[in-house]
């Protein structure tokens, strides 16, 4: 199989149009490997708090949305290679020594090379980097994704109001995970 | 240091360089040698151009914004150097335990220790308000570009 353009990616992932963070595949070898596309823009809305008259490193896209689009070139990966039954969803629980070397600009293609480096059974790893242009702005040792069941799923609660957790001790709340 | 040192939750500002949201309302900072501990805390909603869509239907904050909302957290209790804001460099780990929905609280504590090179090494630990673990992360930060 080779590439896949827009319409099929949104197919594909579950994310609304605002949060595919993919412009076109390139390659896609189920099983193996994927490429991926995604073309920064100063429109997107990453961009929409930054003040104007601001140096250009106001403008580095953000780290999370790098790994984020990552990810979902990876989560095409893995749902071209074993598309989950319906009733099943694929959901990101961890990821391990990721580098981000310098940051990606307005105007900068990113270009994700995913390989799967590992399955077992409901739980899939997932290597690669991330380049523009200019070179690798990202690499990633692992990233981990399991299958599960829709209905196993937590679901939102009735949120308590307000948190029984006053502002000023969150000894409490907020421990290590 | 642009926070007052005293562990006091303040409100946070929202970061003037390009985010996917405001990850963090509030945040304190207190000396723990020979670092910091900064918590933080924050309103999960379900507005904003990203979360709306992460899913149609419904909403779930995404892992990425967590680790979003710990940088930010410790960004904004450090200060920025040089005009520069504190920006990932590695993630070292990073675990997801529970979902977090619109009308959770995220409430997140971060042992912050300075390293020989001007980096600084973080170890958090992220949970909802009614104590369910949510995330544990370790990660590497830097003033750059």
């Amino acid at each position: 199989m080779t590439g896949l353009a827009l319409p099929e990616i949104r197919r594909i992932l579950p994310h609304g149009p605002a949060m595919v963070l993919l412009d076109r595949i390139e390659r896609l070898v189920p099983g193996v490997e994927v490429r991926a596309v995604k073309l920064v823009s100063g429109v997107e809305p990453c961009y929409a708090g930054v003040a104007d008259g601001l140096p250009v490193e106001a403008y580095a896209y953000p780290s999370s949305l790098v790994l984020e689009s990552f990810g979902q070139a990876a989560a095409v990966l893995w749902l071209r290679t074993e598309p989950p039954p319906p009733d099943q969803v694929l959901m990101f629980v961890a990821a391990r020594e990721c580098r981000f070397h310098r940051p990606a600009y307005p105007g900068d293609v990113l270009r994700h090379t995913a390989r799967l480096e590992h399955r077992r059974p409901g739980a899939v790893f997932v290597s690669g980097h991330s380049a523009v242009a200019g070179g690798r702005i990202a690499t990633y040792r692992s990233l981990m994704a399991v299958v599960r069941p829709a209905g196993t799923l937590p679901t939102p609660r009735r949120p308590s109001e307000p948190s029984p957790y006053p502002p000023h001790n969150l000894e409490g709340a907020a421990g290590h995970g | 240091m642009t926070l007052p040192v005293t562990g006091r939750l303040a409100a946070a500002r929202p970061p003037w360089y390009a985010a996917p949201l405001a990850a963090c309302d509030q945040v304190a900072v207190a000396p723990v040698p020979p670092g910091w501990r900064v918590t933080g805390r924050t309103r999960i909603r379900g507005d904003g151009p990203y979360l709306a869509a992460h899913f149609p239907g419904l909403t779930i904050f995404p892992g990425v914004f967590v680790l979003e909302a710990v940088v930010q957290a410790v960004g904004q209790a450090l200060g920025d150097r040089a005009g520069r804001p504190l920006r990932l460099a590695e993630l070292g780990s990073l675990r997801l335990r529970t979902p977090l929905f619109p009308g959770d609280w995220l409430c997140l504590r971060a042992e912050v220790v300075p390293e020989p090179d001007r980096s600084v090494v973080v170890r958090a630990g992220c949970r909802r308000d009614d104590g369910v673990p949510a995330a544990g992360l370790t990660l590497r930060c830097r003033w750059s570009r």
